[in-house]
């Protein structure tokens, strides 16, 4: 029985933390209907962020939140520009998004191997403090439990700015309608530009918790968590990034269950619940239905 | 001519091609200041691409839109919006997840003027009652009621109308001709596309009629329904 309540509670904060590695994809999905396969790429920077912050100047990753934040939102703007107009001018631009946005997650893994080499590195989980915590009888790292706060305050931000600000209000918009949102006067590239920010300012901010909840930094890394990303917001519901916190629960949940009771099939966890939904229930669990063909 | 009589709307020899299809060419007319102008046609004479052409949606191969004597052809939709130009869908798309209000209120915020207040457009648009009802959950009529009351929302010089009789029952319909009617009497021009001719009749002072692209006949409409080219155009040779 311990273990199993051990496997749900580490779960819960998990899953807390995999809805905020996710939410960004599904923002950029929902607004602009691109899937951004660099998405995990963005998160390995955000990762390497945090460790030269601490190796180079000792300072503690809660310190790269803002800095982070302000950097990737920064570095989003152009790339929208850069990029993503011309893509949705396009006939077809979901499927040329996976093409383009590959193509840009290989190149930045490169130039990554090119400036950080490929030896792994990682931030001491002792960063945050010494002893673990005792919830419910369960003793947890205190890495977890900043990590899945960070993640449950990075989706209540997102929540707040989509449904209590103007912006929000005009992103929902464009979500719903995009070529109506212009006839309301919605600048429809520039509310979609700070949404590819914060998309990629939010796989950034979960980077920083990386090395305590995925493990190591590497170069390579990135590919695998924009799969598990990918899963996170099929089982929520593409294009609903509120509903990324579900996919994100279940998801923990279930990788705590499996590596807690069949550990060498844990691996396999996102393709088998990314198969499973797509097969079961194709809109996902919030069944909102985002594709009109 | 006097600064009420000055068109506030000019287009002036539009040309655009899809591939090999010409869907205008060469269609001129000009609207003034509380006029309303009906645009008939039959189906594929370039009606809805000539709204699509003044409202931004796509750029024009040669010709002029002048709007309050400003060339506009290059702005995109938002900033031909934020100037005054508004448009009601032939098939709404109301932002279904959002509620009648947060419909309202997003374009009034962002269409250029903050001053309209949503809870007027509702109210004379009549969607006052279900203003917390999720966009997504009302019937045609009312999706076509919120279209236009969103685009009252962004304070239109110049409201673009696609097909809104379509569907409409009678008194929906007696409706909707008062409620147009009133917004000229603002001073809102007007642009009408319908193919229900007693609705046109009622709603507009003049009609153009388009086909293949280019007018075929500009004056009333019962001078229309006389004219032999018009007759050809709509039952065929």
């Amino acid at each position: 029985m311990n273990l199993l309540e051990y496997a749900l509670l580490a779960g819960l904060f998990y899953g807390l933390y995999f809805a905020l590695v996710g939410v960004g994809l599904n923002l950029i999905f929902g607004v602009m209907r691109i899937i951004n396969l660099a998405h995990g790429d963005f998160l390995m920077l955000g990762a390497y962020g945090a460790f030269y912050l601490y190796h180079l100047l000792g300072w503690n990753p809660l310190w790269a939140i803002p800095i982070e934040l302000v950097v990737f939102l920064l570095i989003g703007l152009p790339l929208y520009y850069l990029l993503v107009p011309r893509l949705q001018k396009s006939g077809d631009p979901e499927m040329l998004s996976f093409i383009l946005f590959f193509g840009l997650s290989q190149v930045i893994e490169a130039a990554a191997v090119f400036v950080f080499s490929n030896n792994q590195r990682s931030i001491p989980a002792s960063v945050f403090g010494g002893a673990p915590i005792n919830i419910a009888g369960q003793v947890f790292p205190v890495s977890w439990i900043v990590s899945a706060a960070v993640g449950l305050a990075g989706i209540g931000l997102i929540y707040a700015y989509l449904y209590h600000s103007r912006p929000g209000r005009a992103t929902r918009a464009i979500m719903a309608e995009r070529s109506e949102a212009a006839a309301t006067g919605i600048s429809v590239n520039r509310i979609s530009a700070l949404a590819f920010g914060i998309g990629i300012a939010a796989a950034a901010l979960a980077g920083i918790f990386s090395p305590f909840m995925i493990g190591a930094i590497e170069p390579s890394m990135g590919i695998g968590i924009t799969v598990i990303s990918f899963a996170i917001i099929v089982i929520g519901s593409l294009g609903n990034p509120i509903g990324t916190l579900l996919g994100g629960l279940i998801y923990g949940e279930a990788l705590m269950l499996m590596q807690t009771y069949l550990a060498s099939w844990s691996e396999l966890l996102p393709y088998v619940l990314l198969i499973l939904i797509l097969l079961v229930r194709p809109t996902g669990l919030l069944e909102r239905a985002v594709r009109s063909a | 001519m006097s600064p009420d009589t000055e068109p506030v709307l000019e287009v002036e020899d539009l040309h655009k091609h899809f591939g090999g299809l010409k869907a205008l060419d060469g269609i001129s007319f000009c609207i003034a200041p509380g006029e309303i102008l009906g645009l008939a046609g039959p189906n594929g004479s370039g009606k809805t691409t000539c709204i699509n052409a003044i409202t931004g949606v796509f750029g024009l191969d040669s010709g002029a839109i002048r709007f309050a004597g400003k060339t506009i052809n290059r702005l995109p939709t938002y900033r031909r919006v934020r100037l005054g130009i508004n448009r009601s869908f032939q098939v709404p798309s109301p932002f279904l997840g959002l509620s009648v209000m947060e419909n309202v209120t997003v374009a009034s915020v962002y269409g250029g003027n903050k001053k309209r207040d949503p809870d007027h457009i509702l109210e004379i648009t009549g969607l006052a009652q279900i203003k917390d009802r999720l966009a997504g959950s009302l019937n045609s009529s009312q999706q076509k009621l919120l279209d236009l009351a969103r685009a009252l929302a962004t304070d239109p010089r110049l409201l673009l109308v696609d097909e809104i009789g379509a569907g409409l029952n009678p008194n929906e319909l007696a409706r909707m001709t008062d409620q147009l009617r009133a917004l000229a009497a603002q001073g809102i021009a007007l642009l009408v596309v319908e193919h229900l001719m007693d609705f046109l009749d009622r709603v507009t002072d003049r009609i153009v009629v388009m086909d293949a692209g280019k007018e075929l006949f500009s004056g009333q409409l019962y001078e229309a329904a006389e004219d032999p080219r018009v007759v050809e155009a709509f039952l065929g040779g």
